[in-house]
Parts: structure tokens; sequence; C-alpha cells
């Protein structure tokens, strides 16, 4: 059977009912899972295998890559309204997703995002379709020191994206690196950071530290704030008419849209490197080559770009996943695993022995791409309504759904007190304007770098990143990305005011508290690195030691008024990428007539807006009093949370929790807050006792 | 998450079931309690030690379906759960309750090496398993990629400064690779941390490693497709599947001269349980075992999926176990020495 055929037979067999039940279910399942933080692709997937079993192989394999290619898009609608990417590779999307959001303009961000999603896709497939012939050679072409150069480059936009806090930036990229060190070292056999628990031994999965960081994070902001996410728009009309316009809006954007999804197809096609540096590395290309960027402030070309280069990187990484067997992503691995079991087996064969399977895949990415965009645009307004919820609801039950997701991956309490540490960990950092972006990309590039940079240097030594052609470019580019930003940091003209302003903020106690505590965190990772074996040791040691370095350096300038002065910009405050996302208080869209980004004039009245309108205040004391209280309710409720799941397990500590939190923080009546606990704590108790089969453990003082 | 028309019928039944359930729950009496027959009445835990996707998980993935329809009760279910890296997954599985309701797949001679090596992180007893069977055996073999100018074992054996690639270290694999380097007194290096049998090969096709040794089992379809060639079978002549055509022309360590070298890591893919299972217990879970491995419908899915199968019984698997732990005590430290 030659290749074109096979498009013939994929065509015959999708050409059915049953098929295109199994493919809605799949886009449905990718949908659901997506949408659920904490719950990524994966788990989806593996959930569905052992209903899959009597299936015919093409039915079921039709179902699984359904369900992987529909859950990118639905992972970036979380992270555009509360700002909680349904798993990494959506993070990117939170940088203008959010802004739109908050700007009451959800549903014009979620037509962005499914039309540049669907179109990524489109693209991607065609991509890999003419470059079919050279899989193989493209594939081989990269080895370890290109992997750990394309890691490297994703680290660096550390330094671009917390231009304004450079310095606070890369502290939490090292924290996000030291994070990833924790667990089996990828190569030496050490176990480093696991202080005896069993739990730690895997290592902190990313979608734990998303959850903390983001979902609880930001409920805890908003229910303290005590805002909807749409602030300040009580008429802002979030119909079709706005998720149309988002759609209209890609289509006005072709070369950006072109741009971002070759380049996400590229990095797909490259295998072991995953898509949260694909949207990452493609969000700050279109950062940097637009004209008149507002990115961070609610650009849709930043949704545009990161969500087209998403789904860009699936069909991408179609290719070495099928043609070589050599999963893209964790999504991809129980895809791969799912076919075996159906007696189909990726690789070199594949294409030769079942080319209808590949075409089917094929297909089916696309498909599923189209329809659960159409999902998205058809919920778009109905989903949007959401940023309208009062806080005091939709805060609380953000918390209870993420925790309850984080403890559905793999039923660990463990798990649960991971999330919430890193929620108060998150909170802290955003309060004192420490960006929360770089840790997760510290965390999620910081083992491909260390794994890849170590089998580079066993196996050819240290220059080897210099006289291969492939990784000389990425060092190149790695190195002009950096001088590009201290020169473009450098001419950046600040006023002498602003930058006392932002030496000022920099240097509040709770700032040198937290960084000082990093860096005695720090220290203590270094003392222990010292007693692990060789190659587990090299990448702890020199990201500890930065760490250290970094964080002496910000306490000693904030703390001695002589270095203040005389340093002082180099920890100053500045508006880095996600201070500004936080940043548009007071910043009222007209709610006809759309804000084209386009549109020079507005754009400007805008920026100008961001620097000096603050919020309306009623009466200063009262509502500083008010948020003390409910940010110290809502600190000792996650407390209670924590240690309430570990004593007495989840399934109790959720109503409770979810009750105190309504009442106490959000201050609802005892009616309402009696009735969403109820209805609350159903929902979750179906969709995941019932129909995920988790199962509800006691804790350690409660056993049932 | 969606709900195939299979969970509308769980959750229906569920719904159904919930009050002899809770009935079932309150005289729920202990498998210890008494000597007669034993019956699971609830849904089994297998724990896999490594990701969804490998092999290990496809195996127990096709024993745990044909077992739960075809030789349990109605309504019981085993649930595979992957909980990876492995010295956490095997942890896991000797410390489970001895109910009968936690079972697992263990690797051998990984479980014995990691035990040997890492005293501190194993924190279990290879011995002391309850061994209910096994499923398959996978002799090692050596390979290389299909253009190498090594031709026969004696080239690679004759070359100097060589490199061999392969996933991480205290890996059944690897300590094939690290007992092969030593036996044929290899000048070779090894680089560690692939992830996987596909990040194997296309590292050797890239050029990045000489050779590997990996299991005989899963690289079929690279061989087939002509990309690697096989050039010594590591395991003894009664482990070599007969459906294996393309090992028939492939020296065996015997032939080749080393005959300490052959079956000295052949990795087992063995169902065990927690230890001191009580005997009723383990006497069914070992017949359900065996029925479901024995049982047409595995047989067929097995051939289909490409996975070869060497069902043992619980005795076999004993012996077969003791046998490696004897000759890893021996083994593992030669090669950590070396």
């Amino acid at each position: 059977m030659d290749f074109g055929s096979g498009l013939v037979d994929a065509l015959q067999s999708m050409m059915s009912w049953s098929f295109l039940l199994w493919f809605l279910l799949g886009v449905a399942n990718g949908t659901i899972s997506g949408l659920l933080p904490g719950l990524s692709g994966s788990v989806g997937i593996a959930l569905m295998i052992p209903f899959t079993f009597d299936m015919e192989a093409t039915q079921a394999i039709g179902l699984f890559v359904a369900a992987l290619a529909g859950q990118n898009f639905a992972g970036s609608i979380t992270a555009i309204l509360i700002n909680t990417p349904g798993s990494s590779v959506n993070a990117a999307t939170t940088y203008d997703g959010y802004p739109l959001a908050r700007q009451g303009r959800g549903g014009f961000a979620i037509g962005v995002s499914a039309m540049a999603s669907f179109l990524g896709s489109l693209i991607g497939i065609l991509i890999i379709l003419a470059l079919f012939p050279l899989t193989r050679e493209i594939i081989l072409s990269f080895s370890f020191p290109e992997f750990t150069m394309l890691g490297v480059l994703g680290l660096t936009i550390i330094a671009v994206a917390s231009r304004g806090a450079m310095i606070k930036g890369l502290i939490a990229g090292f924290v996000g690196l030291l994070v990833s060190f924790v667990g089996f070292a990828p190569i030496g056999g050490d176990v480093r950071y696991v202080f005896g628990m069993n739990e730690l031994y895997d290592g902190i999965g990313a979608v734990i530290v998303l959850v903390g960081l983001f979902a609880i994070t930001e409920a805890l902001n908003l229910v303290v704030q005590n805002e909807t996410v749409a602030r300040g728009i009580g008429k802002v009309h979030l119909g079709r008419a706005q998720v149309m316009e988002g759609v209209r809006y890609v289509l006005t954007k072709p070369f950006l849209l072109l741009r971002s999804s070759v380049l996400g197809t590229g990095i797909g096609l490259i295998p072991a490197v995953g898509g949260t540096l694909a949207s990452f590395l493609v969000y700050f290309q279109a950062a940097k080559t637009v004209k008149n960027p507002r990115f961070g402030q609610g650009d849709p070309r930043g949704v545009l770009a990161a969500e087209a280069a998403n789904d860009a990187k699936d069909a991408g990484s179609t290719l070495p996943s099928l043609a070589l067997g050599i999963p893209g992503s964790a999504d991809w691995a129980i895809v791969l695993g799912a076919m075996v079991m159906h007696g189909i087996t990726p690789g070199p064969n594949l294409v030769r022995d079942n080319p209808e399977i590949v075409w089917m895949s094929i297909l089916v990415i696309v498909g599923a791409a189209f329809v659960a965009s159409s999902f998205g645009l058809i919920f778009a307004p109905w989903l949007a309504r959401i940023t309208q919820v009062r806080s005091s609801l939709l805060a609380p039950i953000i918390i209870v759904l993420a925790v309850t997701g984080a403890y559905a991956l793999d039923t660990r309490t463990a798990d649960i007190l991971l999330a919430i540490a890193f929620g108060l960990l998150g909170y802290a950092m955003r309060s004192v304007g420490m960006p929360i972006i770089p840790l997760v990309l510290g965390l999620v590039l910081g083992p491909m770098v260390e794994r890849s940079y170590l089998q580079t240097v066993e196996t050819f030594g240290y220059g080897v990143f210099f006289t291969r052609p492939l990784s000389l470019v990425l060092v190149i580019l790695t190195v002009a990305v950096i001088t590009f930003e201290i020169v473009s940091n450098r001419r950046a003209k600040v006023s002498k005011e602003v930058k006392e302003q932002g030496v000022r903020t920099a240097s509040r106690p709770a700032a040198v508290a937290l960084i000082g505590g990093i860096g005695v965190v720090a220290a203590g990772a270094l003392v222990l690195a010292m007693d692990f074996r060789d190659q587990s040791r090299t990448f702890p040691v020199i990201a500890a030691t930065i760490l250290l370095a970094l964080s002496l350096v910000y306490v000693l300038i904030a703390v001695v008024p002589t270095l203040r002065s005389r340093f002082g910009g180099i920890i100053a405050d500045g508006h880095n990428m996600e201070q500004m996302m936080h940043a548009p208080d007071g910043v009222v869209v007209p709610p006809d007539g759309p804000a084209g980004p386009d549109d020079d004039g507005r754009e400007r009245q805008l920026a100008t807006m961001v620097e000096t309108v603050t919020e309306p205040v009623r009466d200063p004391e009262a509502e500083k009093r008010d948020h003390a209280a409910r940010m110290r309710n809502s600190l000792i409720l996650l407390v209670v949370f924590a240690l309430g799941t570990w004593a007495i397990g989840l399934g109790i500590t959720v109503p409770i929790v979810l009750f105190l939190l309504m009442r106490y923080v959000g201050r609802e009546t005892w009616r309402m807050s009696v009735i969403v606990t109820v209805v609350t704590s159903a929902v979750l108790y179906f969709l995941f006792v019932s129909v995920l089969r988790m199962p509800l453990e006691g804790g350690s003082l409660l056993m049932f | 998450m969606s709900r195939t028309p299979a969970t509308k019928r769980r959750a229906a039944a569920a719904l159904v079931l919930v009050a002899p359930l809770a009935l079932a729950a309150c005289s729920e009496d202990s498998a210890a309690g008494d000597d007669g027959p034993w019956e699971p009445d609830r849904d089994i835990e297998w724990i896999v030690p490594y990701s969804a996707g490998g092999g290990f998980d496809t195996y127990s993935r096709g024993i745990a379906e044909v077992m739960q329809g075809n030789h349990l009760p109605d309504g019981v279910n085993i649930v595979v759960r992957n909980t990876p890296p492995l010295p956490q997954g095997i942890s896991s599985m000797f410390n489970a309750d001895a109910d009968g309701y936690t079972i697992g797949i263990l690797p051998m001679p990984a479980a014995i090496a990691q035990q040997i090596q890492e005293p501190d992180l194993a924190q279990w007893e290879t011995s002391e398993f309850t061994v209910l069977g096994q499923v398959d055996e996978n002799g090692y073999v050596v390979y290389v990629p299909a253009d190498s100018e090594y031709e026969t074992i004696e080239d690679l054996i004759a070359a100097d400064d060589i490199r061999a690639i392969t996933v991480e270290q205290g890996s059944s694999s690897a300590l094939a690779g690290l007992a092969t380097i030593q036996a044929l007194d290899l000048d070779a290096e090894v680089t560690y941390g692939a992830e996987g049998s596909a990040e194997v090969v296309t590292a050797a096709l890239r050029g990045d490693a000489d050779f590997f040794v990996y299991g005989s089992t899963d690289l079929v379809g690279f061989v087939e497709s002509g990309d690697i060639r096989p050039l010594l079978y590591l395991g003894t002549e009664d482990q070599l599947p007969e459906s294996f055509d393309w090992l028939d022309d492939v020296p065996t360590a015997e032939e080749a001269g080393f005959p300490d070298l052959a079956g000295a890591v052949t990795e087992l893919r063995v169902i065990v349980a927690p230890p001191d299972l009580p005997e009723p217990v383990a006497e069914y879970l070992r017949g359900a075992l065996a029925d479901a491995m024995a049982d047409e419908e595995f047989i067929a899915w097995a051939e289909e999926a490409g996975r070869p199968i060497v069902p043992r019984t619980a005795e076999e698997t004993e012996a077969a176990i003791a046998d490696q732990i004897t000759q890893m005590e021996e083994l593992v430290p030669q090669l950590s020495g070396s």
C-alpha cells in the first residue's frame, strides 16, 4: 500500500457514524480536561484507555488523537478568563489573554484564540505534509547539543519576560530551576532535595505548580481585592459580536499567524522539546517583531501568536511521534502506548504498513482543532460571563476546583499541600512585584537542559556547542537575545522620579524578606548539593550559587543606603510584563467600538492611563482594614485547607473550606454560601468520584 | 470528562449498586481471617512502576483487560496505576496492604539491582514479594545502526573507543549493557539518560552512539524496517521466542564464546503482590492470572500488539527470581566497581 492510497482508506474508515461519535467524544474529553485546571490532557486520555479495548483500532486512535488535539484550545479559555492556564503550554496566553478579560474583552480573546488555534493547526499540518519526505533528516539533525541550546534559549526568555524587574525575574527563574531538581536526577542516579518524603521522588509536577501559582494565587487576589475579573465595566456587552470580532481579527494578521505557526510547527518537529517552549518562544518572537506592541496589556496579537504556535506544535510533533515512535509530548506518549495496545506500532514501519493511520491522525488533528474551536466559539459568550461572577463566589470555587484537580492527577495528598504552598508563594511573589512566569519556565525547561547538557558533555565533550552548525546558530541566537535585551534596557530612558519610586517599592520590607528567604533556601540547597555525586551536582551547584548571589545583591542594595543610592537602578521595579497584566486598573475600554490596537491614538492614550490613573478611593482607611481582614482570613483558610486535607481528607475538607471561604472572606449570606457549597460539592463529587473514579481517602487522623 | 457509553453505564450501575455496596462494606471481613476460598468484591489496583505507554504498561493493561473481563467476578475491575519512578513504584507495591486489592508488575532484575546499588532508596526486599506469575521474559540483544561499520560482534570487540547509549542508570537495560561491556571487554563509554527505546534508537541512528543493548521484544519494528541490526543475543537458547525469525542468524552469547553472559541479565516481567499475602487470596489471584494469560483473547491481543508472551507459573517464576538474585548479588558489585 503506498502512502497516497492510505488517504482513501483513511477517509473510508472515517466515514461512519460510529467514528464520528468517537471523534466527538474525544474532542469533548480533550476540551473538558483542558478546561479543568490540574487535569492535563494526558490524564484525560489515559482515563479513556480502558473503554477502548473492544473498539476497532482506527476508531480508538481517532478518539485519542481527537482528545489530544482538542485540549490545547480549551486550556487557553481558562488562561484568558481566570488567569489559569490549562497546562503549561497555555501559560504564555495569560500575558495578554487575561488583561483582555479584565477589560471586559474575554469573548474577543477567546475568539482570537479559537481562530488562531484552528488555523495554526491547519498550517502546521500543511507544513508537515510538505516536509514528509524529509522527516527523517530533520529529526535526526537535532541531537543533545541542540536540545540543550534550545532549552537555554528558552531560559533566556526569562530575562526578556521580566524586563523592568530583571533581577526579580531572574531570581524567580532560578527558583523554578531549583524546584525542577527535586526528585531523581536525570543522570547520575541521585535523589535530590526530597528530605525523605516518598511523594517527592518523582519530582514536583508542573501541573501542581501551575495550579498553585496561577489558580490559587489569582483566586486569592480576586477575593482579597473583592473584584470581578472584568472590572468596573458594568455595561460591556459580552455577546457573540465580540467573539466574532476576535475571529475576524486573526484574519487581519496573516503574516503574524503564518510566522507563529511555522515556528510552532518547527519546534514541534524536534523530538523531546515541549509545547511550553514553542508558545513562549513564539510569543516573544511576536513581541519583538510587531509594530506598536502593547504586549502584556491585552494585545490580541499575543494571544494569537501563542495559541497558533501551540496548536501548530501539535501538528509538528505528529511526525516524530508516528514516524519514529518518539513521543513529542506527554500526551503523545500516552497515545503511542494506546496505539501499541491496539496492535499498531508507531515507528518506521507505520508509514509503510499503516499509512491510513498516519492520514487519519493528520485529518483528526485538523478536524479536532476545528470542532474544539467551534465549541469554543459557540460557548464563548456564556463562558465569558465567568468574568462577571462576583469574586466572593468565583474565587472559592476556583480554589477548590483547582485543588481537587491537583489531587485527581495522582491521588496524593502531598500534591494538595504542594499546590497550596505554591499558591501562597505565588501570592507573596506577586505582592512584591516578582513575576511568576519565569518560575514556570525554569521548572519546565530545567530538566530538559540538565539532561541534554550532561548527555552532550558525556558524548561529545564541552566544545561541541560551537562546532556543530545548528548548535552554533542557537548559541548565536541566544547571545543576540541577551545583548539586545541589555542594550535596549539601557536605552530605555527612565525619569529620575519613576526610578526612585521603583527603588522605594523594591526595597519594601516584604520584598527584602521574601528575597532574603529565597537566599537562605539557595544557601541550604548549595550545602546539600555538595553531597550529590558528580553529574547530579553540576546543575544544582550552578543554579544555587547564582540564586544565592542574586538574592544577596538584591538584599544588600535594598538595605544598605549608600549602595541603594548608587546601584538602586539594578533592583528598581519597573513595569514588567506581569505587572502590566495587572496594571490597567481603571482602564475602561469603551463598550461599543472595538479597541483597535492598530488605532495608534487610543493605544497611547491607554498606555498613559495605565501609568496615571489610580482607582477611585472611597474611604482609604476602611478599605485598607477590609483588605487586611480578607487577606488574613483567606490565608488562614488556605492553611486550614492544607491541614484539613492532611488530617481528615479531601472529601470532608472541601465543603467546609468552600463554605468558610464564601462566608468569611467573600462575606456571602448564609443562604447563598450553603446553596453554593452544596451544589459545588455535589458537582465535584459526581465529576471526580463518580465519573473519574478518584478514590476518596481519609486523612492521617480520620481513616475511612 | 467525556462520558463514554461505558462510563454512563457504569455511573448508572454505581447508583443502583450504592445500597448493596454500603451493606457489603459493613460486613466486609478481612481475608486473612478464614481459610475458605476468597473472591474480590471491589476494584483491584495494579501498580506499574513506569509511566504509561511503555512495555510494562502495555503488558499490564493487556492482561488487566482480559482478567477483569473474563476471570474476575462481575463488577470487579482492575485499575492500572502508573507510579514512576521505579524505586517509588516498587516501594509502594511492597508496602501496600496484603489484602489482594493491590498487585503490580515487577521488573527483574532491575528490582534486585536497585536494592543492591541503592539500599537507601529501595524500601523493599525483592525475595519477600508474593509472586503471582510471569507474563514475559525478554532476552537482551546487542544492536548497531544499519549503516554501522561493525558487521559482527567480533568487529565490535576489536573496535577502540566506542560509545553506547542507554536509559537511566540501574535499569535492567543499563545493567545488561554494563555486563556486556565487561564480559566482552569492550573499550566503550556509556551515555545515560535516554527516555525510552525510541530515543535510544534515534541517538544511535544520529551517530551519537556506536551500539546499544536493549530487549529483544522492544525494537522489532526498527529491526524489520532495516534501521538497526542485531549482533549478539544475550539470552539463553530457551529464552529465544520462536516467532522471532530475525534472531535466527544472530549468534547467542554461548555460541560467541561467552557462556557466562548468556542469560546473565534477562528482563522478567513478573506480577507480584505485597509480602505475606494470605494463601487463599494468593491462590485465587494466581489462578485468575494464569487463566487470563492462557485466555485466547489475551494471546490474540499479544500477537496483534507484537508483544511476545512467555507466561510462567508462580512456582517457576519464584525459582527464576531466586536465580537472578544470586546472579545479581555477584554481578552488580563487580559492575559498580568497574
